[in-house]
């Protein structure tokens, strides 16, 4: 909770000085709107903590690279290409993303992303290795507050398929639900410096499965709670 | 302003993480609690463990269950259980029995251990469907047919959903295996009705289907051998009390006057555990899992006096204790005459030999090592594998290992899938 709060103070310093021009109103890679230009790119990091029943007296959090780009297809259609780097296990998710507005504050998007995992890693000198798929249906609300502050309230529901894990080459994979749980987010996209965007959000997980534990081997078939913190920088 | 009040009252929103329960439910039943219910004996309890078919019921237990019988005994008082370890989902029933003229009557609950689903469970063994046999004094013949009959329901629901269960044959015992319960009888996280690493855990571990148990021994400030799995003092393991840091800098009167575990119980000592395992339960296996750097003589002294206690009273326990690491392998090593001390070697098999284990214990992500355990096999060792939890891969380790036992944090689904061969 310190970083969460870390980051809430500095985004109000920062609001402070933030530049208002129309350039960036709209360059934020969450907030759901027609697309008003070619693309657009974000890049930043995500950082997961993990509860204590899946690690135990080991309380930390994982950081990943969070790499995000939105390729306009159409003003209301775009492709959503995100991918969550952390070299031993990895995340790329791509889909549509259909996005209007409602009026001059609020406006909405619907899409839906495939993603695939992956990752290998040592265990105490034994070679594991994992992969699996996830569909994730989206719906998201923004609000601007004013010209300079987007504000995104994202809902996604998680579906895990495909899932397996091996130990050298025994397969060690539990049954897992293939309606594995949900997110919701709330995001904040703001001036930074010069023609930047800086992202900020808080995403909570609730799951059964989540992809950056496959090599704990865990069975709990209840929704786990996973908070992560998003920041970002769109280009 | 409005947008930071937001983001922070999503930030507090995010700290509210949702509590997971599985409380046992109210078994309040009329006819189990009246006057005329007697207790079943021993002999009798016996009588009914088997596998069996589910006819009714199969949808949330699965096609079959191995029912065994176990005991907890305090003091005078031996209270019987009727276990039934079913094949899907790693779900058991833990009942108590009663007879009420020529019939029996099972009372308990059932639940479903990976997640929180739990209910009440209400059995019948009717006159007619073997429950005369059963209460009577001469043993059931192969051909004497059991049908259980009952319900179930959710939580503390009036339970409403029919169970039929037939008995198909008897428990498979051809070869000698331990089932071996994680932390006590299982983790804190897995929701049981009592803390990891409890004396209180301890005498439920038989009901969740184990024949050993694995405990965690750390060492108190004033040395004082104790059972705790964290190297400190944290809100996994005990109830908020301001109290933080490692549970080494800590004195047992000060962990015993002012720490709780999670359900309330006092940090036991090992003393107290053992005495647990050696007159409280059918327990025949212990392994303390040691998780401390230095001096293992208390534990070694202890080891002593409670094998000659269980010996005293005719129970036939093995103790050991585990090697997870170098520094306990070392500190075993200084003590004397180390060749002879019961231990559990986590190690390589060079490293067994060399403090003669008879115990080697692979972890199961190195896989079915058939070759490596029969040749261990060949030196007198036994061979057992940790933590498997993954019912699928606990059935492909008891159908194509050659391993002496399993530990693992779901006991009845390794008793399940082990008293169910055929």
């Amino acid at each position: 909770m310190k970083l969460i709060f870390c980051f809430l103070f500095t985004l109000l310093f920062l609001n402070t000085f933030a530049q208002d021009t129309t350039l960036h109103r709209f360059k934020g890679v969450f907030f759901p709107y027609p697309m008003d230009r070619p693309a657009k790119f974000s890049v930043g990091l995500t950082f997961t903590t993990m509860p204590y029943d899946i690690t135990e007296e080991l309380h930390f959090q994982i950081p990943a690279l969070d790499v995000h780009l939105l390729k306009r297809v159409s003003k209301k259609l775009a492709l959503d290409m995100r991918a969550n780097v952390q070299v031993v296990q990895n995340l790329l998710t791509a889909g549509p993303r259909w996005a209007t507005t409602l009026n001059d504050r609020f406006s909405i998007s619907i899409g839906n992303e495939v993603g695939y995992w992956f990752g290998a890693v040592n265990t105490e000198g034994i070679r594991t290795r994992g992969h699996g798929f996830q569909n994730v249906p989206h719906l998201a609300i923004g609000h601007r507050f004013n010209r300079r502050v987007l504000l995104t309230f994202r809902a996604e529901a998680l579906m895990n398929f495909g899932i397996k894990t091996y130990a050298k080459d025994t397969e060690l994979t539990s049954d897992y639900r293939l309606f594995g749980g949900s997110t919701y987010s709330l995001i904040l996209e703001q001036p930074f410096y010069g023609n930047k965007v800086l992202t900020i959000g808080l995403r909570g997980i609730y799951t059964d499965f989540f992809w950056q534990t496959w090599s704990l081997f865990e069975t709990f078939d209840r929704n786990i709670f996973y908070p992560q913190v998003i920041i970002g920088l769109n280009l | 302003m409005k947008y930071f009040f937001i983001l922070t009252s999503f930030a507090f929103l995010f700290s509210c993480r949702r509590t997971f329960e599985a409380p046992i439910p109210d078994l309040a039943w009329d006819n189990f609690n009246s006057l005329s219910a007697v207790r079943l004996q021993n002999t009798q309890g016996q009588k009914m463990e088997g596998i069996y078919s589910f006819s009714d019921g199969s949808l949330d237990f699965g096609t079959e269950a191995a029912v065994k019988w176990s005991y907890t005994a305090i003091g005078s008082d031996t209270t019987y259980h009727l276990s039934f370890f079913c094949q899907k989902d790693v779900s058991y029933f833990i009942c108590e029995g009663k007879r009420v003229d020529s019939s029996i009557l099972l009372n308990g609950y059932w639940r479903r251990m990976i997640g929180t689903e739990t209910g009440r469970v209400r059995l019948t063994i009717t006159q007619q469907n073997g429950g005369a046999k059963i209460l009577s004094a001469l043993p059931l013949a192969s051909t004497d047919n059991i049908v259980i009959t009952g319900v179930y329901g959710d939580g503390e629901a009036v339970p409403d959903q029919p169970i039929q269960l037939q008995k198909m044959r008897p428990l498979f015992r051809a070869t000698p295996f331990e089932i071996i319960a994680h932390r006590g009888g299982g983790r804190t996280s897995d929701l049981l009705p009592a803390s990891e690493n409890s004396v209180e855990i301890i005498r439920m571990a038989s009901r969740f289907g184990a024949t050993g148990v694995e405990i965690d021994v750390r060492m108190t400030s004033d040395g004082v051998p104790i059972l705790y799995h964290d190297g400190t003092l944290n809100e996994r393991l005990i109830q908020k009390n301001g109290m933080i840091g490692p549970i080494e800098n800590y004195s047992y009167a000060q962990l015993s006057a002012l720490v709780r575990l999670i359900k309330g119980e006092r940090i036991p000592t090992l003393r107290e555990a053992l005495n647990a395992v050696v007159y409280n339960t059918p327990l025949r296996y212990v392994w303390l899992d040691t998780k401390y750097v230095g001096s293992l003589q208390k534990v070694r002294d202890l080891q002593v006096e409670f094998l000659q206690k269980a010996t005293a009273i005719g129970r036939s326990v093995t103790i050991t204790i585990g090697l997870p690491d170098r520094d306990a392998f070392e500190s075993f090593k200084k003590l004397p005459n180390y060749q002879n001390i019961p231990s559990v070697n986590e190690l390589t098999r060079e490293e067994v030999r060399e403090v003669n284990s008879p115990i080697w214990a692979p972890r199961f992500t190195l896989g079915l090592q058939n070759a490596e355990v029969a040749a261990v096999h060949a030196e007198g060792r036994k061979v057992f594998v940790w933590t498997l939890d993954i019912p699928a891969s606990i059935q492909e380790y008891l159908t194509n290992g050659q391993f002496d036992g399993i530990l693992s944090n779901y006991p009845s689904a390794v008793a399940y899938y082990y008293y169910a061969k055929q």
